[in-house]
Protein backbone atom coordinates (compact mmCIF):
# COMPACT_ATOMS: atom_id res chain seq x y z
CA UNK A 1 0.00 0.00 0.00
CA UNK A 2 3.02 2.04 0.88
CA UNK A 3 4.77 1.13 -2.05
CA UNK A 4 1.73 2.13 -4.30
CA UNK A 5 0.98 5.61 -2.70
CA UNK A 6 5.09 6.15 -3.33
CA UNK A 7 4.67 5.27 -7.06
CA UNK A 8 1.71 7.64 -7.62
CA UNK A 9 4.13 10.33 -6.04
CA UNK A 10 6.48 9.38 -8.48
CA UNK A 11 4.39 9.57 -11.34
CA UNK A 12 3.00 12.76 -10.60
CA UNK A 13 6.21 13.88 -10.23
CA UNK A 14 7.41 12.84 -13.91
CA UNK A 15 4.71 14.60 -15.09
CA UNK A 16 5.47 17.46 -13.30
CA UNK A 17 9.03 17.42 -14.56
CA UNK A 18 7.78 16.77 -18.07
CA UNK A 19 4.96 19.48 -17.89
CA UNK A 20 8.23 21.98 -16.99
CA UNK A 21 10.78 20.44 -19.85
CA UNK A 22 7.33 20.66 -22.32
CA UNK A 23 6.90 24.71 -21.24
CA UNK A 24 10.49 24.92 -21.45
CA UNK A 25 10.21 24.51 -25.51
CA UNK A 26 7.04 25.74 -25.93
CA UNK A 27 6.80 29.18 -24.12
CA UNK A 28 8.24 32.21 -26.49
CA UNK A 29 9.93 34.18 -23.74
CA UNK A 30 12.76 33.58 -21.44
CA UNK A 31 10.76 34.45 -18.57
CA UNK A 32 8.19 32.29 -19.02
CA UNK A 33 10.35 29.57 -19.59
CA UNK A 34 11.94 30.46 -16.49
CA UNK A 35 8.32 30.71 -15.15
CA UNK A 36 7.12 27.26 -16.11
CA UNK A 37 10.35 25.94 -14.94
CA UNK A 38 10.43 26.82 -11.81
CA UNK A 39 6.92 25.72 -11.10
CA UNK A 40 7.17 22.28 -12.37
CA UNK A 41 10.70 21.55 -10.68
CA UNK A 42 9.10 22.85 -7.34
CA UNK A 43 6.08 20.53 -7.82
CA UNK A 44 8.68 17.81 -9.16
CA UNK A 45 10.92 17.60 -6.05
CA UNK A 46 8.42 18.71 -3.24
CA UNK A 47 6.06 15.02 -5.03
CA UNK A 48 9.79 13.10 -4.80
CA UNK A 49 10.55 13.78 -1.49
CA UNK A 50 7.31 12.76 -0.59
CA UNK A 51 7.56 9.74 -1.48
CA UNK A 52 11.10 8.90 -0.74
CA UNK A 53 9.72 10.17 2.74
CA UNK A 54 6.85 7.32 2.87
CA UNK A 55 9.54 4.59 1.66
CA UNK A 56 12.29 5.46 3.94
CA UNK A 57 13.53 3.09 6.93
CA UNK A 58 13.73 5.29 9.84
CA UNK A 59 13.79 8.63 11.29
CA UNK A 60 17.24 10.16 10.40
CA UNK A 61 16.29 9.54 6.68
CA UNK A 62 12.94 11.38 7.03
CA UNK A 63 14.22 14.01 9.08
CA UNK A 64 17.23 14.61 5.91
CA UNK A 65 14.77 14.55 3.43
CA UNK A 66 12.64 17.33 5.15
CA UNK A 67 15.34 19.64 5.39
CA UNK A 68 16.43 18.99 1.83
CA UNK A 69 12.60 19.76 0.81
CA UNK A 70 12.62 22.67 2.90
CA UNK A 71 16.17 23.98 1.52
CA UNK A 72 15.22 23.60 -1.83
CA UNK A 73 11.76 25.48 -1.44
CA UNK A 74 13.46 28.38 -0.30
CA UNK A 75 16.47 28.30 -3.00
CA UNK A 76 14.63 27.28 -6.03
CA UNK A 77 12.30 30.47 -6.20
CA UNK A 78 15.35 32.49 -5.02
CA UNK A 79 17.41 31.75 -7.98
CA UNK A 80 14.42 31.94 -10.26
CA UNK A 81 14.13 35.48 -9.14
CA UNK A 82 17.50 36.68 -9.53
CA UNK A 83 17.77 35.48 -13.01
CA UNK A 84 15.00 36.90 -13.96
CA UNK A 85 16.39 40.40 -12.26
CA UNK A 86 19.78 39.56 -14.02
CA UNK A 87 18.12 39.73 -17.08
CA UNK A 88 16.11 42.72 -16.96
CA UNK A 89 19.20 44.26 -16.13
CA UNK A 90 21.51 42.31 -18.31
CA UNK A 91 19.16 43.90 -21.36
CA UNK A 92 16.95 41.06 -22.49
CA UNK A 93 13.80 42.40 -23.74
CA UNK A 94 9.92 40.40 -22.52
CA UNK A 95 7.92 39.25 -25.45
CA UNK A 96 5.41 42.17 -27.64
CA UNK A 97 2.71 43.16 -25.06
CA UNK A 98 3.85 42.45 -21.85
CA UNK A 99 3.19 44.93 -19.56
CA UNK A 100 5.86 45.76 -16.78
CA UNK A 101 5.43 47.61 -13.29
CA UNK A 102 8.84 48.79 -11.46
CA UNK A 103 9.31 47.24 -8.68
CA UNK B 1 11.47 2.41 -8.90
CA UNK B 2 14.19 2.56 -11.81
CA UNK B 3 12.02 3.82 -14.42
CA UNK B 4 11.50 6.84 -12.76
CA UNK B 5 15.63 7.36 -12.94
CA UNK B 6 15.16 6.30 -16.75
CA UNK B 7 12.82 9.46 -17.44
CA UNK B 8 14.61 11.87 -15.44
CA UNK B 9 17.43 11.12 -17.80
CA UNK B 10 15.62 11.41 -20.26
CA UNK B 11 14.37 15.19 -19.49
CA UNK B 12 17.94 16.03 -18.74
CA UNK B 13 18.85 15.53 -22.10
CA UNK B 14 15.43 17.54 -23.35
CA UNK B 15 16.13 20.21 -20.82
CA UNK B 16 20.05 19.56 -22.19
CA UNK B 17 18.78 20.65 -25.96
CA UNK B 18 17.27 23.98 -24.99
CA UNK B 19 20.56 24.79 -23.05
CA UNK B 20 22.29 24.43 -26.74
CA UNK B 21 19.94 25.96 -28.66
CA UNK B 22 18.76 28.34 -26.46
CA UNK B 23 19.22 32.49 -27.60
CA UNK B 24 19.64 34.07 -24.58
CA UNK B 25 22.04 33.52 -21.71
CA UNK B 26 18.60 33.29 -19.67
CA UNK B 27 17.66 30.53 -21.00
CA UNK B 28 20.95 28.83 -21.00
CA UNK B 29 20.84 30.01 -17.05
CA UNK B 30 17.90 28.42 -16.29
CA UNK B 31 18.32 25.07 -18.10
CA UNK B 32 21.06 24.47 -15.89
CA UNK B 33 19.23 25.19 -13.21
CA UNK B 34 16.73 22.49 -14.07
CA UNK B 35 19.61 20.34 -14.68
CA UNK B 36 21.00 20.33 -11.48
CA UNK B 37 17.57 19.97 -9.59
CA UNK B 38 16.91 16.88 -11.39
CA UNK B 39 20.40 15.83 -11.05
CA UNK B 40 20.21 16.24 -7.28
CA UNK B 41 16.57 13.96 -7.45
CA UNK B 42 18.60 11.34 -9.50
CA UNK B 43 21.02 11.17 -6.41
CA UNK B 44 18.54 10.97 -3.69
CA UNK B 45 16.78 8.22 -5.62
CA UNK B 46 19.97 6.60 -5.80
CA UNK B 47 20.01 6.30 -2.69
CA UNK B 48 16.90 4.51 -1.95
CA UNK B 49 17.47 2.18 -4.89
CA UNK B 50 20.85 0.77 -3.61
CA UNK B 51 20.81 0.81 -0.13
CA UNK B 52 23.51 3.39 1.00
CA UNK B 53 21.80 6.19 2.55
CA UNK B 54 24.94 7.90 2.93
CA UNK B 55 23.93 9.90 -0.78
CA UNK B 56 21.30 11.98 0.60
CA UNK B 57 24.20 14.07 2.41
CA UNK B 58 25.86 14.45 -1.25
CA UNK B 59 22.73 15.64 -2.71
CA UNK B 60 22.22 17.74 -0.44
CA UNK B 61 26.03 19.12 -0.84
CA UNK B 62 25.47 19.13 -4.63
CA UNK B 63 22.14 20.90 -4.42
CA UNK B 64 24.21 23.86 -2.53
CA UNK B 65 27.03 24.03 -4.59
CA UNK B 66 24.55 24.54 -8.04
CA UNK B 67 23.24 27.53 -5.67
CA UNK B 68 26.60 29.08 -5.22
CA UNK B 69 27.34 28.50 -8.81
CA UNK B 70 24.08 30.08 -10.27
CA UNK B 71 24.50 33.25 -7.79
CA UNK B 72 28.61 33.35 -9.22
CA UNK B 73 27.61 33.21 -12.70
CA UNK B 74 24.46 36.18 -12.26
CA UNK B 75 27.61 37.92 -10.51
CA UNK B 76 29.84 37.90 -13.44
CA UNK B 77 27.11 38.80 -16.02
CA UNK B 78 25.52 41.53 -14.51
CA UNK B 79 28.86 43.49 -12.88
CA UNK B 80 28.42 46.90 -11.43
CA UNK B 81 25.22 47.73 -9.43
CA UNK B 82 21.60 46.24 -9.03
CA UNK B 83 19.45 49.18 -10.62
CA UNK B 84 16.55 47.95 -12.83
CA UNK B 85 17.05 49.93 -15.48
CA UNK B 86 15.55 49.11 -19.42
CA UNK B 87 16.00 52.17 -21.30
CA UNK B 88 13.56 51.28 -23.89
CA UNK B 89 10.74 50.23 -22.44
CA UNK B 90 8.22 53.05 -20.85
CA UNK B 91 7.94 53.08 -17.47
CA UNK B 92 10.48 50.83 -16.64
CA UNK B 93 13.22 53.29 -15.98
CA UNK B 94 14.96 53.65 -12.32
CA UNK B 95 14.96 56.39 -10.00
CA UNK B 96 18.29 57.06 -10.17
CA UNK B 97 19.13 57.71 -14.03
CA UNK B 98 22.53 59.64 -13.53
CA UNK B 99 23.83 56.04 -11.92
CA UNK B 100 23.01 54.54 -15.35
CA UNK B 101 25.38 55.82 -17.16
CA UNK B 102 28.59 55.37 -15.29
CA UNK B 103 29.16 51.97 -17.52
Amino acid sequence: MIKLIANICFIGSFLAFGLGTLGLFRFPDPYTRMHAVGMGDTMGVGLIGFGLFLLSPNWILRIKLVVILFLFWVVNPTITHLVAKAGLIHGIYPVEGTRLRKG
Amino acid sequence: MLWILAGLMALILLVLLRAIIGPTVIDRLISINAITSKVSMIILLMAFVRGEYGFIDIAFVFMLCAFAGGLWILKVLTPGDWQLRLPGIKGFEGDREEVASND
